[in-house]
């Protein structure tokens, strides 16, 4: 290992339990272990960021006061107003001094610094997360969804991919569970096929007067003949005060960060992981243990019983990266999906099914702009209406199901609007002999104008899109992720139908036919799923359906890895859902309640 | 030439009134972090010459004054320098001519100060609010606020 030398430092105690990562997953597992009185919980994060005022010293007694203003200030001050732009590389200084960046994320504007992957235009994976404390809970879209009954069948049904090993019906305690824990605003009246057991926590957050506009002109367009259905959906976003947190106030900046917290992230329960108080004032009896800055980079099996995992090893930020050996009677990996499939990789773990990094999936989004009658966007959250109707049809047998959600910030994601908008108005009408006030008209004219359809494609496990080890290292020496991807003709087919439907909708809307545009490549929706995907048979899966690796009684492996396909719904409210629902698992063998 | 830095200041300021049209105050804060990107992307660019240029035509009608400075630009060439200074102002990002991906440095008050969002009549995406609900329905037709000196009709942060 470069940058250390000597035997790994040794934390001499045995824990009850070691989560590897304080994203979403880690931290509601660590929530919910602290709760149920779980004691000696280690947390082990990779990136030193601070998110809250919070000191292992103070524990409890700290402040927990909301940090995210330093994070604000840098997405003002970055050039490059995307999903990590509020976020910073997680750096230290190795044991000779020099500082590095110990725990890449890959980035927006470098996705092959870091993911190995051919050079462009290739189509590649085209999506990111951040490896920080709160994982990338922070930029994440806040649409909180529900898969759909036949998204679990899909093989049963339709005879594409493969069906999961839970059902709908089973899952749907835990997805009520989910939406009350991180409060989802949501519709009663459009809940489509997916049954509910309990309302929505909250109200829906009101749809855009640019949805508006869509919605007249949809009422007109029969495109492929049903009824296009123009729906609010269920997000994780206050539309009243909630848990604490205030509700939405429009300050159209889900991604990267919402500056009030009305939409939930991870802090809420790592806060209470560590003994924050909740809004009732009552805390966990046994606070969690969170090291930050704590890079695992090693799992290593016990020899004499190689189905148990014996301890890891991390490299210790604040000690000069220092290797640091730490055993448990449990471990738990949440480090998402690139991540997992990497570090077990590294050492050949949990792979007899040779699954592992196999089955790599996102959500590939077809992108169409254009130019229509004034929608006024970049007003309000960033998505605040969806259209369900092709979400699922017997046409899933040749063609991937598809869900079209209207951007609210005009062209910033075909063209990088606002800035192109104004640098083109200015261009143009200096050309003409016009100054200021003639150019101010003109630019809020032109963005008055800018609608862009996302449209998130369906895409079936393929065991050839996986994540492997390059032979490139990052500034640690280790192996950086080698991803191989493509996207096969069955999204495309579904592709191309969202795109004919955008545009039918746009030119409902008034389109002008010379500024349609449809992006040539997909785009990605930030949804790694795949890679250590979840089953019945430890031949053609790494883990059961509660995440325990088939090959290993004491390691599991939680997050959008395990999903078998992706259906149409961004995955966190399932993942938040599987989390819970492996918690309670957990818990049981715990104190002896359940099977182990 | 050589200018001190409030002269330079002064200078840019009388540019920017030029060419945006202003009517009300600069902030003079905001201006210097607008100067100093544009400075950033060109250490030479004539700015005191494009002073000395507009200054005799600031008190001239509205249509005169933009047909001359629209003139003058063309005949010294100054048309990138006059699409950086009205870039900035209106977006708050200077993109390098020769590669319009990377962005010239900027502070976060260049963000914040844009005039664009007030032509989008909202807050810059990040700064908290407007209010809850507001996005349902459309924004006042009337942008005019945004370079003359009437107040803000909203209540920003």
């Amino acid at each position: 290992m470069s940058g250390s030398a000597g035997d790994p430092f040794e934390d001499p105690t045995v824990h009850e339990v070691v989560i590897v990562g304080a994203g979403y997953v880690g931290s509601l597992l660590a929530e919910q272990l602290a709760a149920a009185g779980v004691p000696d919980v280690v947390v082990l994060e990779a990136g030193n960021n601070r998110l809250f005022d919070w000191s292992p010293d103070e524990g409890p007694s700290s402040s927990f006061a909301d940090a995210r203003q330093p994070m604000l200030d840098h997405y003002f001050a970055n050039q490059v107003k995307m999903d990590n732009s509020a976020f910073e590389q997680a750096v230290a200084a190795r044991s000779d001094g020099v500082r590095v960046v110990y725990a890449p994320s890959p980035m927006v504007d470098s996705d092959r610094d870091y993911f190995v992957q051919p050079p462009s235009p290739q189509q590649v994976f085209d999506s990111i997360y951040m490896r920080m404390v709160g994982g990338t809970s922070y930029h994440w879209l806040g649409i909180a969804m529900r898969l759909l009954p036949s998204d679990f069948q899909v093989r049963s049904l339709y005879g594409v991919g493969v069906d999961w090993p839970i059902s709908y019906d089973e899952l749907e305690p835990w997805y009520t569970k989910a939406e009350y824990l991180l409060g989802v605003s949501g519709d009663d009246q459009s809940i489509g096929a997916a049954w509910r057991s309990a309302p929505y926590p909250m109200p829906p957050i009101p749809q855009s007067y640019h949805d508006k506009v869509a919605m007249a002109a949809a009422a007109s367009d029969r495109y492929d003949g049903p009824p296009i259905d123009i729906t609010a959906p269920p997000v994780a976003r206050n539309s009243v005060p909630y848990d604490g947190r205030p509700a939405c106030a429009g300050s159209n900046n889900c991604t990267p960060i919402c500056p009030i917290q009305a939409k939930h992230d991870a802090s809420v329960n790592l806060k209470r992981a560590l003994g924050a108080p909740g809004p009732d004032g009552s805390r966990v009896p046994n606070p969690v243990d969170l090291r930050v800055g704590a890079l695992v980079t090693d799992v290593v099996v016990d020899p004499s019983s190689p189905r148990r995992i014996d301890h890891l090893i991390y490299r210790d930020a604040a000690n000069g990266l220092r290797p640091t050996r730490i055993r448990a009677k449990r471990f738990i990996l949440a480090i998402h999906t690139v991540e997992i499939a990497k570090l077990l990789l590294k050492g050949n773990i949990a792979n007899s099914s040779d699954q592992l990094g196999r089955n790599l999936m996102d959500h590939p989004c077809q992108l169409t702009s254009a130019r229509t009658v004034p929608v006024h966007p970049f007003r309000g959250p960033l998505v605040t209406s969806t259209i369900d109707t092709y979400r699922d049809g017997k046409f899933r047998s040749y063609r991937a199901a598809s869900r079209t959600e209207f951007q609210n910030i005009g062209w910033t994601w075909t063209m990088g609007s606002p800035t192109s908008t104004v640098v083109k108005a200015v261009n143009e009408m200096l050309a003409q002999g016009r100054l200021g006030r003639a150019i101010a008209a003109r630019i809020a004219d032109d963005l008055s104008r800018e609608v862009t359809f996302d449209t998130l494609l369906d895409q079936l496990p393929d065991p050839a899109n996986r994540v492997t080890l390059a032979d490139e290292r990052d500034e640690i020496g280790i192996p950086r992720p080698k991803l191989t991807y493509t996207i096969d003709e069955y999204t495309k087919a579904g592709g191309d139908f969202a795109e004919a439907l955008s545009v039918s909708l746009m030119t409902a809307m008034g389109a002008d036919p010379s500024t349609v545009y449809a992006q040539a490549t997909y785009a990605g929706a930030g949804h790694h799923l795949g890679t250590h995907r979840m089953g019945d048979d430890p031949k053609t899966s790494v883990t059961d359906s509660y995440g325990r690796t088939h090959d290993h009684d004491n390691l599991h492996l939680i997050g959008g890895g395990s999903f078998p396909t992706v259906g149409t719904a961004n995955p966190t409210l399932t993942l938040v859902a599987l989390t819970l629902r492996s918690a309670e698992r957990l818990i049981d063998e715990i104190t002896g309640k359940g099977p182990m | 030439m050589s200018a001190s830095s409030a002269d330079r200041l002064d200078q840019f300021e009388l540019v920017s009134r030029v060419l945006l049209e202003f009517e009300h105050e600069i902030q003079p804060s905001l201006a210097r972090a607008l100067l100093g990107m544009v400075d950033a992307w060109k250490p030479t660019w004539p700015l005191a010459e494009m002073a000395a240029t507009f200054a005799p035509w600031e008190a001239l009608p509205p249509d005169e004054r933009e047909r001359r400075v629209v003139s003058a630009l063309n005949a010294n060439g100054w048309i990138p320098e006059a699409q950086a200074v009205m870039g900035v102002w209106f977006s708050g990002q200077l993109a390098c001519l020769d590669d319009d991906t990377t962005f010239v440095d900027a502070p976060g008050d260049a963000y914040l100060g844009a005039l664009v969002w007030g032509l989008l009549q909202t807050n810059p995406s990040g700064l908290p609010g407007p209010f809850f609900g507001e996005w349902a329905y459309p924004p006042s037709a009337d942008i005019t606020w945004v370079v003359a000196p009437s107040p803000r009709p909203k209540a920003q942060r």
